[in-house]
Parts: structure tokens; C-alpha cells; sequence
């Protein structure tokens, strides 16, 4: 049977920037959605651009941004100019979805705030992504990935216990958020199935960053007492942490009354099995410190991949502690596909991450390279039903930016 | 025309998920369709259940606060997995549902008779989605995958740590948390899909891999140079100055993206800042961002948190306190903001939770449903699938379905 993406003829205009918004965007790029990047040149006051931002760079364009970006098109348009108005409540006319992660009050003064956009087209599902939602003293703030992991209490716990709050490695506010917010349009085009009309759906990132404390929840409102950071301890379970091994640290332990025998056999300590002080699981978290002094030394003798082995083996969970290139340039991921590569036109082939979620029948897949700024600007106009004068006429007077690139330049993913 | 207010809450109405996932991952998900309005059947295991109702170190009402905290708007059917009638009584419900979702170790699934070729024949409209630790290929795919081991083995944990010390778990279950978001994400593909085709499909959701994309911002530069990231503690890799700083009541985390750099120095009453050629630029900032530090640090102890909080605002500088739970989950905004909910438990009380994420603006949203005791809906599911009584009197005989009585947490 051949079958058509999920999101096959969904169209998502995309007017978010940094990394939630356009992380988001991307997974339904990724299922078929044509998601259409809308940029200005010049900028616009609120509304920063995304395309140069960090240290590195690959023939002047940004890994990062090329990471968030893939399998979409640009349209580039002077967001200043009068004329742009109209060009946009036309795109808004025919659109399926529209994200923006402006702060409060950017997106209605741009003239695509969410009454507008629902009085042009009703079936419009529109999403707002904002860091601390709509009510409340914070609402006006700027919400970046830091500012939520600080504020949101995840920084508290992560940490060495003596040491200070540690921001964490990768980037959980925007990254969560993303996910969620792809969820949220998922939502919305499952209820306009029966309904026909659209709505107005928010993700505010600071209560994403709520969800995520999950496991610290629980006995946070059950106990009123705030959770302490452990370094690579579990606060819930015992043994269960890094440990320095031969060539590096690796983690795991015990989350499993079953798993307690095993731990202590493969470790060689099978005198511990029948201890009482680490008889349950309340009993080893209560000694924790007891127990880690007795099992730590144990784990120099091996190398890492040696501990997982075994540990697997026995059922035990237990992983080495791998840098980048360990990960990702590891049999496994390359055995599972989690890694894949685009040809962009200027950075040449670039790597990215395949899309994490399997689908039988109708996988996502990686068709393009970030855009150019501007690259699909006429494409995007001439499927919108602008007429080819009209482009010429609208890239003449500066309102729209054509930034395709030469033929000969072009290039287009796998 | 405007929409109603509850329409996000009903958008998964008369959607059935049979839901045989354990611990956090798949429970968190199936928490989320329960939340869209889907009914969700939470197979157990007879004797014990789910063995989060018993994990961890807090309890309330005999049930462990972790299971209470993702389980609830769901409905417990405990049957004894291993039972020789079993198989036909799954196939009897799968025969009948939109969704199945398992996290079970490879090759289980297909001893239960529910792995996708079996499930798929007895119902080719299921919706089915494994979350597995590794993905089904490769040297790890029969390793057992948690939270920790994946932070650890996917590089997150490589980047979180302060300069030469041992690495750090991240405080909460990232690799737990955002691969439930993807698997409700790839149950709502499913569902989206199949109104066109009108048949399931097979999902996976390996947490590794999901794990591999939130690395995020440090990924474009790892494949553009092949370098491996160095942890810089609480500092920010690629903007500077972006940090925790010591105030003089506490602490506070500062963020000053490219383009905010002079209205920071001018905030801070340090414009000279702006002539120094070390700190021209972004990238000079991140060059000399120790030295960068090093200047700043003793200027941030000059004021209170709260002082910072308000000068910043005025700026438009990113900053915020590093709070607390109690800090956060206490402050006034969260009680404004209506993101937190509580819910009635006929054992545990009135309990706390995280409303649902993805919010109508202006809408509370309601719970309507506790987490389940272990096989409170045997009865109720079977009777709705057509089990008679007379059936589902002989499967309780046979203990084929189990009540639970509180779980003993003292379990070996």
C-alpha cells in the first residue's frame, strides 16, 4: 500500500525562533508537514534572527541553526513594510497551523496575533509557545532554556551535593518543550478532524519544566521538603549513581528489589545480598553512604564496557558515561540509524540526528538542508495563488527577500 | 464561530488504550492520552502490579507518590500475565481498542502475543508503539534501558558536570520524561494517519535516540568539528556571559544573548566593559569567559537576588533566582498561572500534580480521575469488552484477575 506522510499537505507557517519553537516545527517537517520559516530582512524589533547564532560555523552558516531547522522552507519578507500585512493575512488565509514563541504582545502588533489569524481562517490552529504563560507576575518575561531550568527548580537538583546548582548539558527546557508543543498541533489537527475548526493552543515552557521534575513531585507535595541535588545519585534509589571505573565512570544500580542479588553478585560482594542494613530498597537508600563506600572500590578493577556486559547480562542497568563521539559514532547508533546526513548548499554535507520516532509504514524522512534565508520566498508565494508579476512586483519594491540560491549551487537532502 | 473551552480535553473521546507499560516512561505517556480524554486500560501484573506502586521512598495511603504522580485518568485491569487463558483474553481486548503501548524487554511482546505482527492481525486498525531503551537493532538492543543509564550512555551526562569532576545525573528524569512526549506524539501520528488510511501502524520510540537529539545546541558543533564538548559546570558553551552568579543573599543565573550585551553593561553600571576588546564580541566573550567571570562576580555581590531580579527586568536582561521547589512551586505566578492541579485519591487523599501541558489560554483544566488501585476496573473493563459474568466469576477463580488489596512495599 502506498501510504502518504502523516502530515502530508499540512501547511505550518513558523514564525518561532531559537530552539523550542524551531525544534517543534521540525518534527512535523519531519512527518510531512510543509512548514514554511517566515523571516524578515531587516530585522524587526522582537523579533530576533536565529540564523548566526553561536561560536561555531560552517562556511559562515550556524550548526545550530541547521540542527532545528531541516526539511523546512524559507520565506523572506521586510516585516516593516505596510504592504506585508496583506501578503500575510493571505498566507494566514490558507495556512493549517501557525507557531510563534514571540513575547506577549509581539505577535498581535505584527498583525498575526491569534483573534486576527482566527477571523481570517477558522480551521487555523494557532500555537503559542511562551516561557511563564499568560497570567501571572511573570507573564511579560523572556523565557530562554537557562532562565527555565533556574527558575523551574531543575537547576536545584542537578548537582554535586556540597557544590552549587549546575545548568544542565543539554538543553531539557527547550528540548521538552519542543516535544510538547509538537504534541499540542497533533491535538488540535486530531480535534478539528471532527469539529472543523481550529484553536488557540498554548505551551508555556516553565510548566513543561514542572512536568519534567516528575519523580522529585511526589515526595515534594507529599512532604512540603525541598529535594537536595546528589550529584549522579537517585534521590529514590540506592545503590544507583556513577561510579569511576578502569577508563572512565560508568551509572547504574539497583531501582528493583530483584535487581539487588544480581548487583551484588557481579560485583563479587555476595556477602552484601543478605545484609540487613540493605535489605529494601528504604533500607540501602537510608545507608547510602554506608553501601557506596563498600561497592565504589569495586568498580576501578574493570573497564566500562566490561561493567555493562556483565551488568546486562544479570539484568542489571548499568551504562558507561560516554562522550559525544563514544554516543554517536558508536555500532549501536549507526545500527539503529539514529544519525543521518543532508547536503546544504553551503556547509556541505552536515549530520544531523534522524528523527527518533519509528513509524511501519510511513517513516519520517529528512528531504532538505535548513533553508537559505529566503531560498523557497517565490515557491512559497506562487503555491499561496500570487501570480507571478505580483512576486516580481513584491521582490522589486524590498517587501519580500528571493534568496534561492543559483541553480548550480542548489542542493537538495536525500 | 469560537471554539469551546473543553475542546483540547476531549480531543482522545472514545479513543481505548490498552497500556501495558511499567515504571515512568510509558506510564508518563499514556498519563497525557488519559489527560486528551482517552480511556485508558492499565494492564498489571497480578500479584503486584506496576512496580512503581511500590518503588521509591515516599508513600501515601500504601501507594508509592512516583506511581501516584503519572497514573492518574487511568483504569487498573490486573491479570496474571503468565495464565495460559491470558493470551485469548488480551486478544479479546486488543480485538477492541485504537492503542497499544508496551515498554517491555525484546522478545517479551511476542511470548504475550502482543508484539505487532500477532496484535496487528487480530485488529489491522491498532495503533501500536514499543518505547524501547536501544532500539531493536544493534549490540545494546537487549540491554535494559532507564533513565540514568541512557543520560549516561547517549553523552548528556558527559556535558553535565562541573570542570574535572565526576559527572552529573541531571536533577530530573530528562531521557524518561521527553521520550514519553515523543510516544504520545507517535500515538497521535497514528491516530491522525489512520482517519486517511484507515489502518494502524508500528511505532518505536527508542529513548537512546531520543536522548541523541536533546542534545540539542551541541550537536550542530560537535558534527561540524568532531570535538567532543567539555562540561563547563553552570556556564553556557556558546554565550557568554550566561552563568550562575553569587549574589549577595543567594544565587542568580544570568543570560546575555549577543545582542544584549551593551544593555547589560550599561545595567550593571559597568559600560567601560563595552571598550574592552576581550569582550567585543560574542565570540570574544566566550573566549575569555573565565576572565569574563572573573570580572563580573565581585559586581553581582553588590546586590540582593530580588534587586537583581528588578534591575534586570527594567533592562530587559535575562535573570532569574536558581529557586527552590518549594520557591517556585509556592510562588505567586504558579498560583496564577493555574499549572499546577490537584486530584482526590481514595487512599492517598488530596494529592498535588502538574496539570496537563498543552493548555486552551484561560482554561483550567479538571482531572477527572485518581490514579487506580491495582485492579479496581477488572470488573468494569472485561464487562465492557462483552465478558460475561459468569466469565469473568471463573477468570477471578482461576486468579486469572486480581484485586489488590494495598501493595506490601516491603517487597523482595
Amino acid at each position: 500500500m502506498n501510504r502518504r506522510p502523516a502530515l502530508h499537505g499540512i501547511r505550518v507557517l513558523d514564525f518561532t525562533r531559537a530552539m523550542a519553537g524551531p525544534y517543534g516545527t521540525q518534527v512535523l517537517a519531519d512527518f510531512g508537514a510543509d512548514v514554511v520559516r517566515i523571516e524578515s530582512v531587516p530585522q524587526v524589533d522582537g523579533v530576533i534572527s536565529d540564523r548566526g547564532s553561536g561560536v561555531t560555523k560552517i562556511n559562515g552558516e550556524s550548526p545550530m541553526f541547521m540542527t532545528y531547522n531541516r526539511n523546512k522552507r524559507s520565506l523572506c519578507l521586510d516585516l516593516r513594510a505596510p504592504a506585508t500585512r496583506a501578503v500575510l493575512d493571505r498566507l494566514i488565509g490558507s495556512a493549517d497551523v501557525l507557531v510563534q514563541n514571540f513575547r506577549p504582545g509581539v505577535a498581535e502588533r505584527m498583525g498575526i496575533g491569534w483573534e486576527h489569524a482566527h477571523e481570517l481562517n477558522e480551521r487555523l490552529i494557532y500555537v503559542s509557545i511562551n516561557g511563564f504563560g499568560t497570567k501571572g507576575p511573570w507573564r511579560d518575561r523572556q523565557g530562554i532554556d537557562v532562565v527555565i531550568q533556574a527558575m523551574s527548580g531543575v537547576m536545584s537538583v542537578t548537582g554535586e551535593q556540597d557544590g552549587d546548582p549546575v545548568l544542565c548539558g543539554a538543553p531539557v527546557a527547550d528540548f521538552s518543550t519542543a516535544m510538547v508543543q509538537a504534541q499540542g498541533v497533533l491535538l488540535a489537527l486530531l480535534e478539528r478532524s471532527v469539529s472543523g475548526v481550529g484553536q488557540h493552543v498554548e505551551v508555556p515552557m516553565l510548566a513543561v519544566a514542572f512536568s519534567s521534575l516528575a519523580h522529585h513531585l511526589g515526595p515534594y507535595f507529599a512532604t512540603g521538603t525541598d529535594p537536595v541535588r546528589r550529584g549522579s545519585g537517585h534521590s529514590q534509589f540506592a545503590p544507583f549513581q556513577a561510579f569511576r571505573t578502569a577508563d572512565g565512570y560508568g551509572i547504574g544500580g539497583v531501582t528493583r528489589e530483584r535487581q539487588w542479588a544480581p548487583f551484588c553478585r557481579v560485583i563479587g560482594m555476595p556477602e552484601l545480598i543478605d545484609d540487613p542494613r540493605f535489605a529494601h530498597n528504604a533500607d540501602r537508600v537510608a545507608h547510602r553512604e554506608e553501601i557506596v563506600a563498600l561497592v565504589a572500590p569495586r568498580f576501578p578493577a574493570r573497564t566500562s564496557a566490561a561493567w555493562e556486559e556483565a551488568f546486562a547480562e544479570a539484568g542489571v542497568p548499568f551504562g558507561a558515561v560516554n562522550s559525544f563521539s563514544q554516543a554517536l559514532e558508536s555500532e549501536h547508533a549507526d545500527a539503529n540509524d539514529m544519525i543521518t546526513s543532508v547536503d546544504h548548499p553551503l556547509a556541505g554535507p552536515f549530520r544531523m540526528v534522524a528523527p527518533p520516532l519509528r513509524l511501519s509504514a510511513t517513516p519520517a524522512r529528512v528531504r532538505r538542508a535548513a533553508p537559505l534565508l529566503g531560498e523557497h520566498s517565490r515557491d512559497v508565494l506562487a503555491d499561496a495563488g500570487f501570480g507571478a508579476d505580483e512576486i516580481d512586483g513584491l521582490v522589486a519594491d524590498g517587501v519580500v527577500v528571493d534568496g534561492a540560491p543559483l541553480p548550480a549551487a542548489a542542493g537538495e537532502g536525500s | 464561530m469560537t471554539t469551546t473551552g473543553g475542546a483540547l480535553r476531549t480531543v482522545l473521546d472514545g479513543i481505548k488504550v490498552l497500556d501495558f507499560t511499567r515504571d515512568m516512561v510509558g506510564p508518563y505517556a499514556t498519563m497525557v492520552l488519559g489527560d486528551f480524554g482517552a480511556d485508558v486500560i492499565k494492564v498489571e501484573s497480578a500479584p503486584r502490579g506496576d512496580p512503581h506502586r511500590t518503588g521509591g521512598t515516599h508513600f501515601l495511603g500504601g501507594e508509592s507518590v512516583m506511581f501516584l504522580n503519572w497514573n492518574r485518568e487511568k483504569r487498573s485491569l490486573c491479570l496474571d500475565l503468565r495464565a495460559p487463558e491470558t493470551r485469548a483474553l488480551l486478544h479479546r481486548l486488543i480485538a477492541d481498542v485504537d492503542v497499544l503501548v508496551e515498554n517491555f524487554r525484546p522478545q517479551v511482546p511476542e511470548r504475550m502475543g502482543i508484539d505487532w505482527p500477532t496484535a496487528s492481525a487480530v485488529n489491522p486498525r491498532l495503533v501500536h508503539v514499543s518505547i524501547t531503551g536501544f532500539g531493536s537493532d544493534g549490540p545494546w538492543s537487549h540491554r535494559p534501558g532507564t533513565d540514568v543509564t541512557l543520560q549516561a550512555m547517549s553523552g548528556v551526562m558527559s556535558v553535565n558536570a562541573e570542570p574535572d569532576r565526576l559527572p552529573l545525573l541531571i536533577g530530573v528524569p530528562f531521557a524518561s520524561f521527553t521520550t514519553a512526549q515523543v510516544a504520545v506524539q507517535s500515538v497521535l501520528f497514528g491516530l491522525l494517519q489512520r482517519q486517511a488510511t484507515g489502518v494502524g501502524q508500528r511505532f518505536e520510540v527508542p529513548m537512546l535516540g531520543v536522548m541523541i537529539a536533546s542534545l540539542g545546541t551541541r550537536l550542530g558543533p560537535y558534527f561540524a568539528t568532531g570535538e567532543n564538548p567539555v562540561p563547563t559546570g553552570s556556564r553556557h558553551h556558546q554565550v557568554a556571559p550566561m552563568q550562575v552568579f553569587r549574589t549577595a543573599d543567594g544565587l542568580g543565573f544570568v543570560g546575555v544573548s549577543h545582542d544584549k550585551f551593551e544593555r547589560f553593561c550599561n545595567a550593571i553600571g559597568r559600560p567601560e566593559l563595552l571598550e574592552d576588546p576581550r569582550f567585543a564580541t560574542n565570540p570574544d566573550r566566550v573566549e575569555h569567559a573565565e576572565e569574563l567571570a572573573a570580572v563580573l562576580a565581585p559586581v553581582f555581590l553588590e546586590r540582593t537576588t530580588q534587586q537583581w531580579v528588578r534591575l534586570f527586568e527594567d533592562a530587559a536582561v535575562a535573570f532569574s533566582p536558581v529557586n527552590t521547589f518549594s520557591e517556585i512551586l509556592e510562588s505567586d505566578h504558579v498560583r496564577e498561572s493555574g499549572f499546577l492541579t490537584t486530584v482526590e485519591h481514595p487512599k492517598a487523599g488530596t494529592i498535588r500534580q502538574v496539570a496537563p501541558l498543552v493548555r486552551i489560554p484561560g482554561e483550567q483544566a479538571a482531572i477527572r480521575r485518581p490514579p487506580p488501585l491495582l485492579g479496581e476496573h477488572n470488573e468494569e473493563v472485561l464487562r465492557e469488552f462483552g465478558f460475561s459474568a459468569t466469565e469473568i466469576g471463573a477468570l477471578a477463580d482461576r486468579h486469572v484477575l486480581h484485586t489488590g488489596t494495598a501493595p506490601d512495599r516491603r517487597e523482595r
